[in-house]
């Protein structure tokens, strides 16, 4: 393996983990369309996804610790709060601040994304981990992030039509809702939804993100959800891969994975600074674009010419 | 929620528990080739145990016992806002 891993291509993968994994442009699409793009010595990375051990999966699960300890960093509040939270709310059996409301909405929405993930997650990566199908699911991705911003348009322009008199300042608070406020069931739909991403190219993130503004969260609220639901999701994915990372598939190749994960980091961090920022003033839109342009354009050149 | 209905949840939520504690053995006692063909982890020819798809089993029923701890409490879950 270390000779197929060199250390350029383990920066590489983990810059492209870090942002992808956040952006909501599905990080596992990217790690099948990437290296089929390159070619070459790439290809052999690539063909590694589809086997059910191998050094590349211990490789990824050092980018996925990398990734989720940065995000439990960054929301490190957050998390203190939400953990406080769920520990007093199991005390008084009474569910009534936000940070107890929030606590048990994570558990709601990681447990079945985790179930289907731990249940289909081998089957799914080794059907679909290919590069026609993973730059299809990227371009209906890009249907999906563009479907889920017209819905929120029209429910919006529904507001100021049924509540003309009502302030602009006004009606933008009055159609968006605190994260808080999310129901249970709403949060278990949602974390069905985001099983969706265990097919290569649909985005997790992505999948949180519309269902978080459908149920009427603004795009900051939404982005900031999709961080803090992702943050348990990829921590178990990669504790749970953590004894490959030191076993005997780690061997002869720790030194790449420790610079690849550094690289995922750094990228983890920059991508969810500039999602927090864009997203208080922008959309999905251009993510959907992106998803289109590259989904479709991968699809015509693995669709048509292999 | 009903008195009737309540106990519903906090039954089917203790059970639902007990079910994942039952499957979790399953994982920790039998070999993947040994597991029942609709359980999540079969493989023919496989003879490595499943011992992560057990525990996390275990973490699911402590979350659905803890749904059923929750359940039983008098206070009523109210909106945070």
């Amino acid at each position: 393996m270390s000779d197929q891993l060199t250390y350029l291509q383990a920066c590489t993968i983990g810059l492209l983990q870090g942002v992808t994994e956040l952006f909501p442009i599905s990080s596992l699409g990217h790690s099948v369309l990437v290296p089929a793009l390159i070619g070459g010595s790439w290809r052999q990375v690539l063909a590694q996804q589809h086997q059910s051990e191998s050094p590349y999966l211990a490789f990824l699960v050092g980018l996925h610790v990398a990734t989720a300890l940065v995000l439990l960093f960054h929301f490190r509040s957050t998390w203190a709060r939400v953990v406080t939270g769920g520990l007093t709310s199991l005390r008084d059996r009474r569910i009534e601040t936000p940070d107890q409301r929030l606590c048990w909405l994570l558990i709601a929405v990681t447990i079945p994304v985790g179930v289907i993930g731990l249940a289909l997650e081998h089957t799914l990566r080794t059907a679909f981990a290919r590069p026609t199908s993973a730059a299809l699911f990227l371009t209906v991705n890009g249907v999906l992030l563009l479907t889920g911003e017209r819905l929120r348009r029209r429910a919006a322009a529904k507001v100021l039509e049924t509540e003309p008199s009502v302030p602009s300042s006004t009606t933008v608070d009055r159609r968006s809702r605190d994260l808080e406020t999310l129901e249970l069931r709403e949060g278990v739909a949602i974390g069905f939804g985001q099983a969706l991403a265990l097919l290569p190219g649909l985005s997790r993130s992505g999948v949180t993100m519309v269902a978080g503004l459908l149920r009427g969260l603004d795009h900051e609220d939404a982005a900031r959800f999709s961080f803090l639901a992702a943050t348990p999701i990829i921590l178990a994915a990669g504790v749970y891969k953590l004894p490959d990372l030191f076993g005997s598939l780690g061997n002869g190749i720790r030194g790449q994975i420790l610079a690849g994960s550094v690289c995922s980091a750094i990228a983890a961090y920059g991508a969810v600074r500039f999602l927090e920022k864009i997203f208080r003033t922008q959309t999905l839109t251009p993510f959907a674009i992106y998803s289109l342009v590259v989904g479709g354009g991968c699809l015509i050149r693995f669709g048509l010419f292999g | 929620m009903q008195t009737s209905t309540k106990r519903l949840v906090i039954g089917g939520l203790i059970l639902l528990g007990i079910a994942c504690v039952a499957v979790s053995v399953l994982y920790f006692s039998r070999s993947a080739d040994a597991l029942p063909a609709f359980v999540p982890g079969h493989e023919a020819g496989v003879t490595r145990h499943h011992t992560k798809h057990g525990l996390a089993m275990l973490g699911l029923a402590v979350v659905c016992w803890a749904g059923a701890w929750m359940a039983s409490g008098t206070g009523r879950p109210g909106r945070a806002r």
